[in-house]
């Protein structure tokens, strides 16, 4: 046998480089197929790999079937597997010869049900990238076995091969819709809830009920997985996704996700993730949305801080809160078992807990999971005016203590958690020494309460802080705010404490004449700006730029009669001592400095990006960019012109217009939504026309059948009945010929007997 | 204004009840003695104040109207807290809204204080062509649990003033009798200046919760 251990050698060796290459293959299948000793396939299943780059055509067509039955036999066989499945991934990359690789994939499909580890990682490489494979192998049924398996194999508890099914469900699906309405139509949606509830296996695959809530490495990746699986399904302004948000909804997974992101003791990266598959499940969906606003909850005990870590108090405390975010990455375990021993606590409604999360309430909290917080916040209020008011009408505290329930927690609102970190800042010194993103990410929240919304200002206006009765002057939130900014920028903070602050205001006081005059009441305001702004200034050049942003907006929407400080004040200030080119320089600036660059639509922090006291680059927020790309411009110009210029009519209606628009926009996402639906209905309706119409063809074939019938039915029994009378006819003839012939007979006889 | 620093005691009252019963209508009767035919949707919460006279003694009553919206019931019922009196609001010709008292009841009670004073108020009384809640079905209700009652008009005013009179007179006579512990500001009372009944009082302990009145 030792001709076959020489496999394609001694073949070339024996007839030449010019031995036709398909007759090598054949050969070579042959062998594969038929060779008794494992040795002699092991052998040639390395030879066709060695030829597989040359010949993809001859083995597509000729050699997937052997090999995948090959696989199957010699599945135990680790050699003769890893051949079989590189020279597949060979033939995989072939995306030219059509023919070949759908049989590959049909076979490929069959194969990686029974040899599930290996051949599925192959699997997963080789659909990353092809939408006819894509195609080709979720209609062999793909996402029904791949589901049953990740069952099998115990859902998210189960092992790296429900990672791998689960990824390659995602790639199936990602970029294919007609995959995805498969998907849909044939009801896997409904069967994502139980992808959630793992079984108890520990890693050693022994059964443990005990160990149903710990967090393997394992258990974390899968449940990313599945997550990421559901994004694949709602990714925004996505054709399919309003539906697939519905059906979500319908079947539970909205709440899972509450569950998941709030109530359970997931791993931090496997809460972000939670939270960016919610924000994404509710986005611009009014039921979804509402969904979160009515959820009430458990929380979940906030990740812990380690106090005994030695070096914690000895490190200055701009390091603390980096070393608290790592130690939560170690999550899990041990974390599930020391949370066993704490109270439970008070039931808050969904919200508030993802506000307290976003805003820094538990230090212990990753940078991660605060961003993704955020982003689900945001979320939660884009296009939602009522929403955005509810919240603001939260900013007022709500009445304290509640003797009812046995707890000493603070009662809590969106917006005093939100007051609250807005001036924690000043209050505590160390706590802002420790992260300025707190304050940040309330400015960033905060800002999404009042976007483009008129009455919600008018409401964050009306909040005075001091208690007038005691004798205390009261200061409006605004001024407060103004004073958080002065005190941060004085102070030398983290930049990104001042420029939270300077993006609230702008976004407050765009296009709202009584923000500015409230802002500009106060006369140090004004003078602060301008000292930030002038080129003598040595401030950080983003903050000097969003100041200048800001005082552009306080000029150009000045229009109140009675403020202080009207635009008359203003424009000589900043043509004297700024100047129009030093102002428009800038906001050049921050415009192009790299973190306004760096912006993304889903604010993210890479775990890569905190830790070992690092901040994360997170500057300024992807809406605000947005706004300030759309606004700067028009700000800019307005500042050269004239203070006496009456409000132009436009900028009146464009207050009008832009509430107009929102309704506008609304209302057309609404109607696109409906003619979506109607184009659905109509061509279901046309479907059923035409079935109608099938029908009534078929029927009509049928009665002209029938008739045709009927009518030879008819003709038949005319002939039948003519043919009875022919027969009586012809009996009766028959007897008179009868009669005749005895008659004739009779005579006969006479005669013979004359005769005789 | 001089007035606002004239009183025996703050109390804390909420209004609640579903979407249209005329919860902020009766709040805007009493305390600006106007009627406004098309108000708007409540959003969030919202506040009001008015003082008035219970046995001589000055009080100022603190009013919380929430939100009938079901959806952000779950944010607003934070604001029930503390609350020594509740107007629980109905409508008296639209029959779910009495069906639904109960569960707005079961809030109150689980969210507010046990010694609430719960006030039950058939609203639009004006409205008795359309009536769909007889009176003595009202008051059977309040009678089996609990609750004074009355009907309303926040249109007329009829009855207005009564409700959230006697709602605070109720509250006082607690105060007297020390069902209230007034030195805890968790009944929902706080004692103001002019309360001579006695001089170690915790005026100034209060921090902030009572200042966003307007």
């Amino acid at each position: 046998m030792d001709f076959f251990a020489s496999g394609l050698s001694a073949l070339r060796g024996q007839k030449g480089q010019h031995q036709a290459g398909s007759e090598t293959i054949d050969r070579l299948c042959e062998r594969i197929e038929y060779g008794t000793l494992v040795e002699d396939r092991r052998s040639a299943v390395l030879a066709l790999r060695a030829c597989s780059r040359e010949h993809k055509r001859d083995i597509g067509s000729r050699g997937v079937s052997v090999l995948c039955k090959v696989l199957r036999q010699d599945s135990m066989d680790l050699d003769i597997t890893k051949a079989v499945l590189e020279t597949l991934t060979v033939l995989c990359q072939a995306d030219t010869e059509r023919e070949g690789t759908q049989e590959f994939a049909l076979e490929m499909s069959n194969a990686f049900l029974k040899v599930r580890g290996a051949s599925s990682q192959t699997e997963v490489y080789s659909t990353a990238s092809n939408a006819d494979l894509q195609k080709i192998v979720a209609f062999e049924n793909a996402f029904e076995r791949l589901l049953a398996i990740i069952d099998d194999e115990g859902a998210i508890s189960g092992g790296i091969i429900v990672q791998d099914c689960l990824q390659l469900v995602q790639n199936l699906l990602r970029y294919n819709v007609s995959n995805q309405n498969y998907f849909r139509e044939t009801s896997c949606i409904q069967r994502i809830p139980a992808l959630f509830h793992g079984e108890g296996i520990d890693d050693s695959g022994v059964h443990d009920p005990m160990m149903k809530d710990a967090w393997s490495d394992q258990k974390g990746n899968n449940m990313i997985m599945v997550l990421e699986l559901i994004r694949v399904l709602v990714v925004p302004d996505h054709s399919n996704t309003t539906t697939n948000q519905k059906s979500m909804y319908q079947c539970g997974i909205l709440q899972l996700l509450i569950d998941l992101s709030l109530t359970s003791n997931a791993p931090q990266r496997v809460k972000a993730s939670a939270f960016y598959a919610l924000a994404e499940l509710i986005r611009l969906n009014k039921v979804n949305q509402d969904a979160l606003s009515k959820a009430v909850i458990s929380p979940a005990h906030p990740p812990y801080v380690h106090s005994e870590d030695p070096s914690s108090s000895l490190t200055p405390p701009t390091r603390s809160s980096a070393q608290l975010s790592r130690t939560s990455f170690q999550s899990g375990r041990g974390s599930a078992l020391g949370h066993r021993f704490l109270e439970p606590r008070d039931r808050c409604p969904a919200i508030v807990e993802v506000v307290a999360i976003a805003v820094g309430q538990y230090p212990g909290c990753t940078y991660s999971v605060r961003a993704a917080a955020t982003c689900l916040f945001q979320s939660f209020v884009l296009e939602n005016p009522d929403t955005q008011m509810v919240l603001a009408t939260t900013l007022n505290p709500p009445p304290e203590d509640n003797p009812n329930t046995p707890s000493h927690e603070k009662p809590q609102s969106p917006g005093t958690l939100l007051l609250g970190a807005l001036q924690g800042w000043q209050e505590d010194g160390e706590v802002a020494a420790t992260d300025p993103y707190n304050s940040w990410f309330a400015t960033v929240l905060f800002s999404h309460i009042l976007q483009n919304n008129t009455r919600a200002k008018a409401i964050a206006l009306a909040i005075t802080f001091g208690d007038e009765e005691n004798g205390e002057d009261p200061v409006s939130l605004i001024h407060a705010i103004a004073a958080a900014l002065m005190v941060a920028v004085k102070g030398g903070a983290d930049v990104r404490v001042a420029l939270g602050y300077l993006a609230l205001l702008c976004v407050w006081c765009y296009d709202s004449s009584k923000s500015i005059k409230d802002f500009l009441s106060e006369g140090a305001h004004l003078q602060f700006l301008i000292e930030l702004i002038s080129p003598s200034s040595k401030e950080d050049p983003m903050v000097q730029g969003l100041a200048a942003f800001l005082l552009g907006i306080c000029y150009e929407f000045n229009w109140e009669q009675d403020a202080l400080i009207t635009r008359a004040t203003i424009q000589p200030i900043i043509l004297s001592r700024i100047g129009l080119d030093h102002f428009a320089a800038c906001i050049t600036r921050v415009r192009e400095s790299k973190p306004f660059k760096a912006a993304i639509p889903l604010m993210t922090v890479l775990p890569s990006e905190e830790g070992d006291g690092r901040l994360p680059n997170l500057f300024f927020d992807y809406s605000f960019v947005e706004f300030m790309k759309r606004t700067f411009e028009r700000t800019q110009k307005s500042i050269a012109a004239s203070p006496h210029n009456t409000r132009p009519q436009q900028a009146q209606q464009q207050t009008n217009n832009a509430e107009m628009e929102s309704q506008l926009t609304a209302l057309r996402s609404k109607v696109s939504r409906q003619d979506a639906e109607m184009a659905e209905l109509r061509s279901k309706l046309e479907e059923a026309q035409q079935a109608l119409s099938r029908q009534a063809q078929e029927r009509e074939e049928y009665e002209r059948k029938m008739a045709e019938l009927r009518w030879e039915q008819q003709e038949g029994q005319m002939r039948y009945s003519a043919l009875e009378k022919e027969h009586e006819d012809l009996l009766v003839c028959l007897a008179e010929q009868d009669d005749e012939l005895t008659d004739l007979k009779g005579r006969l006889q006479a005669l013979e007997v004359g005769g005789a | 204004m001089s007035s606002s620093f004239n009183y025996d005691y703050i109390i804390k009252y909420i209004i609640i009840g579903d979407t249209g019963v005329g919860k902020s209508c009766l709040l805007l009767q009493f305390t600006d003695k106007r009627f406004q035919p098309a108000h708007d949707l409540t959003i969030g919460v919202e506040f009001g104040a008015r003082f008035v006279s219970v046995a001589g003694k000055q009080i100022k009553l603190q009013i919380w109207d929430t939100a009938g919206q079901e959806s952000f019931r779950s944010i607003t019922r934070s604001y029930y807290r503390g609350a020594a009196g509740a107007l629980l609001v109905y409508d008296i010709t639209r029959r779910d809204t009495f069906k639904h008292l109960t569960t707005w009841l079961e809030d109150a009670r689980q969210h507010a204080n046990a010694n609430t004073t719960i006030m039950l108020i058939g609203n639009k009384s004006d409205l008795e062509s359309k009536r769909a809640v007889s009176y003595e079905e009202g008051e059977a209700f309040a009678k089996a649990n609990g609750l004074f009652f009355m009907e309303t008009s926040a249109k007329t005013s009829a009855n207005v003033e009564e409700a959230f009179v006697e709602t605070a007179t109720n509250i006082y006579e607690k105060i007297q009798s020390g069902i209230f512990d007034i030195h805890n500001e968790a009944h929902g009372i706080k004692i103001g200046p002019m309360h001579t009944g006695g001089s170690s009082l915790p005026i100034g302990a209060a921090n902030g919760s009572g200042a966003c009145c307007q």
